[in-house]
Formats: structure tokens, sequence, C-alpha cells
């Protein structure tokens, strides 16, 4: 099969642009919510250098069997806070995906309302079998970032 | 398409956009050569029409008030317009394209009839607004069925089907000249009669090919909720202008400037470059029955600097990404600066192809490199809003070049038609002066130029 669907997620939030964007970029704040349910993101393996032209690094392991490892590597091709940002990767370590064919993670913020963000999330190309697959993981993703927005926002809030 | 009702009030919306076949990104595109075929017509051959009629050299950039007025108005509403439509049976940019098509290949079919200037001008305005409402909702088009990484193809093959036409239409005047004599009564030779008429059938049939085999995208349920509880129209879009206005990167207002010179440089190119011709070639006026051979001449000399461009745009676009656009547009700009103030010089018809190379390799890059640049100073998310920013940097020195150059050609150009297009040199180097004031973003390597493939979701 080839390669050729591009997977494109929606979410709205109702926190301002700019804290959404810190939560999908800042190293400590990904490692917090990034992953499907039953993965985690490794906190030390968390590289990124938020530019053009930037790398990014991490790895996700799955919370049961910590020796399965997904690693996905990047190269920020577009940076603009709180715009978009979007990534040429290389992911290892997913059977799902050929290492040696780069995806394009594309995530786009953009203004709603007074202090909402809506999220658009493209990603791929996949291949069309393992395409649903990923949407879905995408779709329980962007909740675990909704329950961290909210519990940040409560952090946040002088008692 | 899946939807899911988390605990929050927002639904999260899943689609998945099939990568398209160059085969199916080329169909997509061939209304566009219809389109500016349309748009070549209009370069070429309509100010000769004028002439023919008796208008005077010096009427002509006032005459073409048509062309800025209509692309500062009617591609920002029709843009706004279209974004807010949606029928089952129509779809949401197809209307709108179809409408346009229909409006260019009427008034490209009653163009070469009109026996005084005053339809020409009328004629030119309802063409110049159908061409428009056809071609802004055709690039939104291509964002709506393309996913962004396969964009820059759509928009490449849409340049593809932009050199194509205008060739075409240039090309088509110099053919029908050897094939066919005879004149209207109003003066108008067969000949250009008979490019019109190719372009009245191009415009209509190469957008009824695309329609017919690229169906739009369908909204969703919950998007066609959102289009239909959308407020604000005009406001809220001269609001997005307003605030993209304010909002502009330094670099993009200095490329304003480069856009001022160039523009306005290009306009009195094809405002006076037959009558430059006429002139330097020929040694007669439009009064003259030569004239019709200046005509057709320029029809080759344009599309001959069309088969250039068409020829140098690929390799231009990958040299500007691999060693910068700014240094390559300097260059592009400088041949043609040079290219120009020969060619108004020269009294052999034959020699008149070489200089206008110059114009030819800088036509390609005013049309592809900048946007090189400019793409990496804006967020993509607001390409829409600063593409038609970029647009009225394009009208706005065409108006001005209407409002002004009458004046100047009479009164600092001594009325001759070579000095325009020596004042047109002169204005493209002054754009590459300009350019050089630029700080270029600087150049994104791929993944795997920067990266060793190290041992290592979403």
């Amino acid at each position: 099969m080839t390669a050729n669907v591009m997977v494109v997620v929606e979410r709205q939030y109702d926190y301002p642009r700019p804290e959404v964007f810190r939560a999908w970029t800042v190293p400590e704040e990904l490692a917090q919510w990034r992953g499907s349910p039953g993965w985690h993101v490794e906190t030390e393996t968390v590289t990124s250098e938020l530019k053009l032209g930037g790398r990014h690094h991490h790895v996700k392991v799955r919370d049961n069997d910590p020796t399965t490892r997904v690693t996905t590597d990047a190269v920020f091709t577009e940076y603009f806070e709180p715009d978009v940002f979007v990534a040429r990767q290389r992911i290892t370590g997913d059977p799902g995906i050929d290492p040696d064919a780069p995806l394009e993670l594309r995530v786009e913020f953009t203004k709603m309302g007074r202090d909402g963000t809506l999220v658009r999330i493209v990603q791929g190309p996949y291949d069309p079998t393992v395409a649903g697959y990923h949407s879905k993981g995408w779709e329980l993703e962007l909740d675990r970032l909704e329950t961290y927005l909210a519990r940040r926002r409560v952090r946040e809030v002088p008692r | 398409m899946t939807t899911t009702q988390p605990a929050t009030a927002h639904i999260t919306i899943v689609r998945q956009k099939p990568l398209m076949t160059m085969r199916q990104i080329l169909l997509m595109n061939f209304g566009f050569f219809g389109i500016q075929y349309s748009f070549g017509m209009q370069q070429t051959a309509v100010n000769p029409i004028y002439s023919f009629l008796g208008a005077s050299p010096e009427d002509l950039p006032l005459l073409n008030l048509a062309g800025p007025v209509t692309g500062l108005l009617i591609q920002p509403i029709i843009g706004a317009l279209s974004d807010r439509t949606w029928s089952p049976r129509w779809g949401r940019r197809k209307p709108y394209f179809l409408i346009g098509a229909i409006g260019c290949s009427i008034c490209l079919f009653l163009f070469p009839f009109v026996a005084a200037i005053w339809t020409a001008v009328l004629l030119l305005w309802i063409l110049d607004a159908s061409n428009n409402t056809a071609m802004e909702p055709y690039r939104a088009f291509i964002a709506d069925k393309l996913p962004p990484s396969q964009l820059a193809k759509g928009f490449l093959a849409q340049s593809f089907f932009t050199g194509f036409g205008i060739t075409l239409a240039n090309i088509s005047l110099f053919v029908f000249q050897n094939l066919i004599t005879g004149a209207t009564s109003a003066g108008i030779p067969y000949w250009v009669v008979g490019s019109f008429m190719l372009g009245a059938v191009c415009s209509i049939g190469t957008v009824l090919v695309s329609i017919l085999t690229t169906p739009e995208i369908p909204p969703s349920e919950e998007e066609l909720a959102a289009l239909r509880a959308r407020k604000g129209g005009f406001i809220a879009a001269l609001r997005e202008i307003w605030d993209a206005i304010a909002e502009m990167p330094g670099e993009l207002r200095k490329l304003a400037l480069v856009y001022l010179f160039q523009w306005y440089a290009m306009v009195c190119y094809w405002q006076y470059v037959s009558l430059s011709i006429a002139e330097s070639v020929y040694g007669v006026g439009p009064d003259d029955p030569r004239y019709a051979d200046a005509v057709s001449w320029t029809g080759l000399v344009n599309g001959w600097y069309n088969i250039v461009t068409f020829c140098v745009a690929f390799p231009l676009v990958a040299l500007a990404r691999r060693r910068g656009a700014k240094w390559v547009h300097i260059f592009c700009l400088l041949c043609a600066a040079v290219g120009l103030v020969v060619f108004a010089n020269l009294t052999n018809q034959y020699l008149l192809f070489i200089p206008i190379i110059g114009l030819g390799i800088a036509w390609a890059s005013i049309m592809g490199v900048p946007y090189i640049m400019a793409v990496r100073m804006i967020p993509s998310t607001r390409y829409g809003v600063y593409m038609g920013i970029i647009n009225m940097m394009i009208v706005i020195p065409m108006l001005i070049q209407t409002l002004t150059f009458g004046w100047i050609y009479e009164n600092v150009l001594g009325a001759d038609p070579t000095n325009a297009i020596m004042f047109a040199g002169i204005l493209l180097a002054v754009a590459a002066l300009t350019m050089t004031w630029i700080k270029e973003p600087p150049i994104v390597r791929d993944v795997d130029d920067v990266m060793q493939m190290p041992a290592g979701a979403h």
C-alpha cells in the first residue's frame, strides 16, 4: 500500500492561543500530555529548539511495557508562535510507519472568539490501512490536552 | 469523518484527505488555462483594439483602469462570499468560476465586434470583473482540495497553466494573422477576431473540464452549521485585512516597495510594447495600416518571452529554494532591466527576441520567487488574508500607473513609446536595488539534511 492519506483533526479549546501553543511546544509541558492513553512521553528525552530550522526529539513509551518505544525526530520547517508550527518528522519504532518515509506534522492555532483556540492538526502521509488508527490516536490525545489545560489552569489560579 | 463528544463542550472533528495524483492536480487546474488565455488577450490584444478604434497613446493607462480597480475590489469580495457559500448541487467555489468563465467567454466573443471606444471600455470592465470572479475562488479551490503538503504542487500547476494560457493567447495572434485576412467595419482585423473566439471557447471549455472531473469536498454537518452561524461578513473581512496590515512584518513592507516598481514597470511594458515596436521597427504610428503587423509581431514577442518564462520557472524556483530568493530575484530583475533598455533601441524585428529573454526570466521570477520569501515571513494560517494583501501590492501600483503614467508619458517621456519601454527597464533596475534592502528569512533544510538517522508517533 502507498502512504497517501493525510489525517486532519480539529478541536476547539476555551484557552487563549499562547497557552495552547505553549502546551504543544515547551518540552516540560508537552511531556505531560502527549501520547495516546496507555502511552507516555519520557520527560528526559524531550529536546526542542523552538525556532525555524530547530530540531525536536522525544520518545514515547508504552505504560505497561517500557521496552516498546517510539522515537520522533523532527525539524521545524515553519515556526510562528502562536499561529502555527510545521515539522518534518522521522518516526521509528512504530510498526505502522515507515521510518524511511518522513511525515509532516502541521499544527495550526486559530483564534476563536475572545479567548478560544481552534487547533487543527494535519499529519501524514499515512498508509490508508493505519490512517484510521492514527486519527483515533489524535482524537484521544486531544482529550488529554483538554484535561492537561484544565489542570494547569486550576494550578495557576491564586488561592 | 468521525466525531466524538468528550466531557467538554467541544467536539473533535476527524477527516482523512487523500493525496491527489499529478493527473488529478492537472485536471483540477486545467480551467485556469482558459481563464489565463482570457487574461493574455487582455494583456496583448485589448490595447491594440483601443488603438484601432482611434484612442491616443497617452489615454491608454486610463482606458485600462478596469484591471487594477476590479482586482482591488472584486477579488476580496468574491473570496469572502465563496467562503460563506455551500450548495449540495453546485458546491462552494464552482458556482463562482463557472459564472466567471461564462462572463469571460461572452466578453471575449463580443470584444472584437465593438465599434466605439466606450463599448470597448465597458466590455473590458465586465471581462476583468469576470476574470477576477473566476480567479479568486479558483485559488481557494486548490487550498480546499489539497492538504498543505501538496499546496506548492497545486500552485505550481496553476503557474504552469498561467504561462501556457498567456503564451497561447499571444501566439494565436501571430498565427491567425498569417491565416486570416480582412477586417470588421470598425477596422478590427479578422485575425484578432479569431484569437478572441478561440479564447471564448477555451475559457468556458477548460473550466467545464475541471468542474466535471473534480468534485468539491462537502462540508460536515458541524462545518455547515458554523458556516451558517458565521457573522460579520464584509465588515469582519475588512477588520481582518486591517489587522493583518497593522501586524505585517517589516520585510514584507519592504517587499511592497519592490512590488511598486516592478508592477508599475510591467504595466508600462504591456501598454506600450506594440506602439514601441511599431515605432522602432516599422517606423509607423497606430494610424498606419502597418500597425497591424506590429501588433501581430508583438504577439509573437510576448509569446516568446512567456515561453522563456515557462522554461525557467521551475529551475528558478528550485534555485531560489536552495540559494535564497533575494539574489535570484535581483538577478532576474536586472536581466529584464538591461533587456528592455536594449529592446527599445532595436530596429531589427528578429533581434527583439534576444533582449526580451531577460523579461521572460524576470516574469518567471516575479510570478514565483517573491512568494517563496513571503511565505517564510507570514504564518500559513493567515495565507488567505496576506495573499489578498500581496494582491493589493500588485493592483495598487497598477492603479498608480493608470493615474500617473499618462502625464509622465506626455510631459517627461516626450510621448515616445520607446522611451516608455526604457522607463520600464529603469524601474525594474530600481526594483532590483530596493530588493537588496530586504533581509531574507533563513532557508530551512529538510529533516534528511540535518539528521543522520539517529535511533529514533505523533
